[in-house]
């Protein structure tokens, strides 16, 4: 991030440095939830149920903020979509963020048994968790796109962050 | 200590490994592009030496 961002306005950096931490607070938040919790996973196609236990990968975790970061860095460079003045952190859109946080999350782990399932309604919870200064819950995308139609969009490996930006704005 | 506290800790724990990591990653490429340079520097007379640096130098 440092170096993509070094020419950019303070308020720009102060924006990108505010969703950092507005996803650390969110995964956190998931995390105190459901660390060390047992679940069951389903595939849908096989319908077979795997259970298992929630664990939270620290690097993986800081791996995923720091691609998003610098996702919405490069996105917001190239549409100029938020000019640079950004006043406070919800100036960035929040698509670009989630689309992103998405693209990363599910790029970490593996896509061909039930586990996906369980990372797509993972992320979406997470993504779930943010919250605005009036603290409205802003990015409730459960109800906008049905698990199969996620899977659809991560399995094709031609997706990109900016592809899954583009897809959100336009639910 | 919050479990917020404890996760951020966590957090910036694995995000200074990573930059590490990357610092770390970073420098082996900047060192193998040198020896890369050095090795194709050895195959060159001196004449084309000047000529390369020359050509730098205007680009």
């Amino acid at each position: 991030m440092k170096k993509l961002v070094e020419n950019y306005e303070p308020k720009f950096i102060q924006a990108l440095q505010d969703w950092e931490n507005i996803l650390i607070e969110a995964i956190s938040l998931f995390a105190e939830q459901y660390e060390g919790k047992k679940i069951k996973c389903q595939n849908t196609e096989t319908k077979n149920i795997i259970s298992g236990e929630v664990k939270i990968n620290d690097l993986k975790i800081a791996k995923i903020i720091q691609n998003v970061i610098d996702d919405i860095a490069l996105i917001s460079y190239r549409y100029k979509t938020s000019n640079f003045s950004v006043k406070n952190r919800i100036e960035i859109d929040k698509y670009k963020v989630a689309g992103s946080f998405l693209y990363h999350f599910i790029k970490q782990l593996p896509l061909d048994s039930a586990s996906i399932n369980c990372n797509i309604n993972a992320s979406l919870t997470i993504l779930s968790l943010i919250e605005d200064s009036n603290q409205n819950r802003i990015i409730n995308l459960k109800k906008q796109v049905t698990l199969a139609e996620f899977k659809f969009f991560l399995e094709n490996r031609l997706t990109t962050p900016e592809n899954l930006y583009f897809i959100l704005k336009n639910l | 200590m919050s479990y917020r506290e404890k996760f951020l800790k966590r957090y910036k724990n694995a995000k200074e490994k990573i930059e590490k990591d990357n610092e770390r990653q970073y420098l082996n490429n900047a060192g193998l592009n040198l020896k890369e340079v050095h090795t194709n520097l050895k195959k060159m007379d001196s004449k084309t030496i000047i000529k390369n640096f020359d050509l730098i130098a205007k680009a």
